[in-house]
């Protein structure tokens, strides 16, 4: 008895690690691997291949990993750039592919016969505690990435993968990493398999398997790593133990298998029907922040920009823009026209606009273009025509990461929030160019000192953040649960956290309430005033005759006016544009 | 090479993978997702038909008939059950979900039917109208009544009422249900008709070959590969994308790689192959021109 219970933690921690590797991908990052097995299967396989050519045991993990993270790296480059679906796709396929290549191609490991004799390492008590070991360290690292500035911006990705390039996150290349470092464990797993049972062939690496880590991962709770543990032990020991029970109820083990994995099947659909978080949803990390202060904060306050608590520099408000000169930067928009098919949804768009001079304005009736001409300066579309400057520089707009990283960073019509995460969290992703985004980083010895430290000085920011924009009593609760509103102002809060030269807003005060609007205002001419690029849609004209100094209007693609609010106001063109052509003024 | 024969294999297996992934690539233009149960009607339409052929000993005309009839009710159903509550969220969760629709229409086949191959045992006479080439009246009727489905579909497109809904509901799904389309009854429809050309590709693989659990599985790489050579969500793509793919597995299992390895007798690349060729062209075109070979834009930016 004690021997069998040996076997089922045997067998479950195996599931274990390939459970936390794939939470690592999918619970995380959202990664659609479908083909996990095939990374199970290349690390069994080395196992096999070694023992054909008499080569040392102790180097097979090392192998398996550096053979599954580079089948990783492979299978990551045809899905370059390409919706979440296709990785699902790419990844079966290869899977699959690379079955009957073991199958049918004897000289690698036996083929369909598979090879025997894999030397168990130590007695199964060894194994058992081998296993253990390796599991708790792949909990230990799946919890410190998920803790860490890598963790935030792979669970951004998770959730709208627009968002972390809008951010200057490089989404893909943290896919392949993510993809690679789960394909390592799961390597991993593959060798203690394969010594374990001291028998692969490829009938154990079948789609069907991929489909049970799967299982386990949602059932147990993606993006909890003690959950998945938990889902890979109850399900596999359920296998197990009843194996046993086909003879006490007269039912053939086969049929009895069956049974099980239709079951199985239903209750993927169950809980993706139900509880689509698992039984164990993602625990919500909790930042312990000073306490709130008794009395709310006055309605009018001495708004000092968020910048100053961020880092030991003097505020940017004190500072002449000429004192940076790398602040001291316009953005130019040349000649950009955009189509969508037949319909030009801009045309020959040329605006300046320039720092320390007041925010710039641009409005429009609906469908004029104001969004479009955002989603073509920071790369979100491509351009047709026309080019981007930044303080003389022609920017790459192919990329929307690539923008954000040149100093551009943007805010949405309808805001780009991480609804799983929780305001702190959002914040925290502001800051571009975070050391602990560095997997090498956060694993190295020397590092953790100064993580905290960068850690603590973007949380000063965040509160700041927070207390500007009246965030600070929902700082940990989840973003989903905010109103309309308040995802505007986070929205214009990690746009602020990124501390980027240029700053594009998109309707920063829509649905926002009148006092909030006012701080709001106030902190957009003070970034502007201490030399920052401002631009900023606005359908409020208030708002806009307060910050703006030169405002463009937009209609049908088109800039019809430039000048001052007060000017653009009685232009009988923008009337036209905003009361139709047409229109009699009605007295 | 044989190239009549080439030929032949080439038009039937196009045939049975252009119904399955035309099948595929409808549901993607409606319900934005990939369904990976979408090969699994592919077992749910010829087990009926078996069952209706060798069990209750219908005519086998009628037997398919009432398959595909059957297996589109079947997959509206599903829709009910499964994909209908489903319809707000991402499209990740509703492939994860068509996942567990595929396991479980696997385990029931399985458990009805068992593991072991079922054959139509129907006897069909070669014809001898091609020289030096094998050819079946079986192979004439696979390729006839995949071509028929596929006008029969063009038509129904093209030119009906259902045709024009599900048209409007491909290229904006809001807007048409804004113009008074009712989405719901659409969306019935085009599972009815996913699952009646799944279905129609299984029996007619069932006749050729053989019928197993794992027969929808075995063509899911192929079927998709062929929607997503074609471009997904274009019915014309998956069509061409099925004819594509064909075509590029029979020349490369019927080339003799002999000369070039240095055996005078031959050398083959095994016929289990198919598979991976079929992976290699899936990934060729991810790599070369994602949307697809015969897409006239990109849908996804």
């Amino acid at each position: 008895m004690a021997s069998y219970l040996t076997h089922l933690l045997i067998v479950g921690l195996i599931w274990s690690l390939l459970t936390l590797s794939l939470n690592l991908q999918y619970g995380l990052t959202g990664l659609l691997n479908y083909g996990q097995i095939w990374f199970f299967a290349i690390g069994a396989y080395t196992s096999a291949v070694f023992l054909r050519n008499g080569l040392p045991i102790w180097l097979e993990p090392f192998t398996a990993m550096a053979a599954a993270i580079l089948g990783a790296w492979l299978i990551a480059q045809p899905t370059r750039r390409l919706e979440q679906a296709y990785w699902a796709l790419v990844t079966f396929g290869v899977a699959e592919g690379f079955r009957l290549i073991l199958i049918n191609e004897r000289w690698i490991a036996g083929g369909s016969i598979g090879t025997m004799g894999i030397l168990p390492i130590g007695s199964p008590r060894v194994m058992a505690i081998v296993l253990l070991v390796l599991v708790a360290a792949t909990f230990l690292m799946n919890e410190r990435i998920y803790r860490s500035p890598f963790g935030r911006v792979i669970r951004i990705i998770r959730e709208d993968e627009v968002m972390a390039a809008a951010l200057g996150r490089d989404v893909y290349s943290f896919q392949v990493r993510v993809l690679m470092l789960g394909a390592a464990v799961a390597a991993v797993a593959g060798v203690a398999y394969a010594h374990y049972f001291s028998f692969v062939d490829p009938e154990a690496f079948t789609p069907i398997e991929t489909f049970w880590i799967w299982i386990m991962v949602i059932l147990g709770g993606r993006g909890n790593n003690l959950g998945v543990i938990i889902g890979a032990m109850v399900l596999e020991g359920i296998t197990e133990s009843t194996r046993f029970l086909s003879a006490w109820v007269h039912l053939t083990p086969i049929f009895m298998a069956n049974l099980r994995m239709l079951i199985f099947g239903i209750l993927l659909i169950v809980i993706v029907l139900y509880r689509r978080e698992g039984i164990f949803p993602e625990r919500k990390r909790v930042y312990r922040l000073p306490a709130l202060p008794d009395v709310p904060p006055s309605p009018v306050p001495a708004a000092a920009p968020p910048r100053a608590a961020m880092t030991n520099e003097p505020a940017l408000a004190d500072r002449a823009p000429n004192d940076h000169p790398d602040l001291a930067a316009a953005l130019r928009i040349e000649r950009i026209t955009k189509r969508f098919g037949g319909v030009e949804a801009l045309r020959d768009i040329t605006m300046l606009i320039r720092p320390g001079s007041g925010v710039t304005g641009i409005i429009g009736p609906n469908g004029s273009g104001k969004s479009t001409l955002f989603n073509v300066i920071t790369g979100i579309m491509p351009k047709d025509a026309g080019a981007v400057f930044l303080d003389g520089r022609m920017l790459d707009t192919s990329r929307g990461d690539l923008v954000a990283r040149q100093g551009i960073v943007r805010t949405f019509q309808i805001p780009k929030v991480a609804r799983q995460m929780t305001v702190v969290e959002n914040l925290l992703t502001g800051p571009m160019g975070q050391r602990g985004e560095h997997l090498i980083v956060l694993f190295s010895p020397i590092a953790p000192l100064r993580l905290r430290r960068d850690e603590e000085s973007r949380l000063d920011g965040a509160l700041a953040v927070m207390n500007l924009l009246g965030l600070r009593h929902v700082a940990n609760e989840y973003a989903g649960t905010l109103s309309g509103g308040q995802l505007k102002l986070l929205s214009l809060g990690i746009a602020l956290m990124s501390d980027s030269q240029v700053m594009l807003l998109d309707e920063p005060t829509a649905g926002v309430n009148p006092i909030l609007i006012h701080r709001i205002t106030r902190t957009l001419k003070d970034l502007s005033a201490g030399g920052h690029t401002l631009a900023c849609i606005e359908h409020n004209m208030q708002v806009i005759a307060g910050i703006c100094e030169i405002v463009y209007v937009l209609d049908a693609g088109q800039v019809i006016a430039t000048g001052s609010p007060d000017a653009v106001r009685r232009d009988p063109a923008v009337i036209a544009a905003y009361l139709g052509s047409r229109a009699e003024p009605a007295g | 090479m044989n190239i009549p024969q080439v030929a032949i294999n080439t038009f039937v297996w196009a045939g049975e993978l252009g119904v399955i992934s035309l099948g595929l690539s409808l549901s993607y233009a409606i319900l934005g997702f990939f369904n990976f149960a979408q090969p699994e009607f592919v077992i749910v339409g010829g087990y009926l038909a078996w069952a209706g052929y060798s069990l209750m000993r219908l005519p086998i005309f009628v037997a398919a008939g009432l398959s595909l009839a059957g297996t589109g009710l079947i997959a509206v159903g599903i829709d009910l059950l499964v994909f209908r509550p489903l319809r707000t969220v991402s499209p990740a969760s509703k492939m994860i979900a068509s996942v567990g629709v595929a396991i479980a229409l696997r385990m029931i086949a399985q458990i009805m039917f068992g593991g072991a191959a079922k054959t139509f045992g129907i006897i069909w006479r070669p014809l001898h109208i091609v020289p030096g080439a094998y050819l079946t009246s079986l192979e004439v009727w696979i390729v006839a009544m995949t071509a028929l489905a596929m006008v029969v579909f063009y038509v129904v497109l093209a030119r009906t009422k259902i045709g024009l809904a599900l048209r409007a509901t491909a290229d904006n799904f809001a807007l048409a249900q804004a113009r008074g389309i009712n989405g719901a009854r659409i969306i019935s429809w085009m599972w009815f008709l996913s699952g009646a050309l799944g279905a129609l590709g299984g029996i007619l693989l069932g006749m050729e070959t053989q019928l197993r659990p794992t027969s929808g599985l075995s063509v899911l790489v192929p079927v998709f590969s062929a929607a997503t050579v074609g471009g997904f969500g274009s019915a014309f793509g998956a069509v061409a994308g099925a004819g594509l793919l064909a075509l590029a597995q029979n020349i490369v299992l019927a080339l003799n790689f002999g000369p070039l390895v240095g055996n005078p007798h031959g050398s083959y690349i095994p016929t289990d192959y198919k598979d991976v060729i079929a992976l290699g062209a899936l990934i060729f075109t991810l790599l070369i021109r994602p949307a697809g070979l015969f897409a006239a834009r990109s849908r996804h930016g």
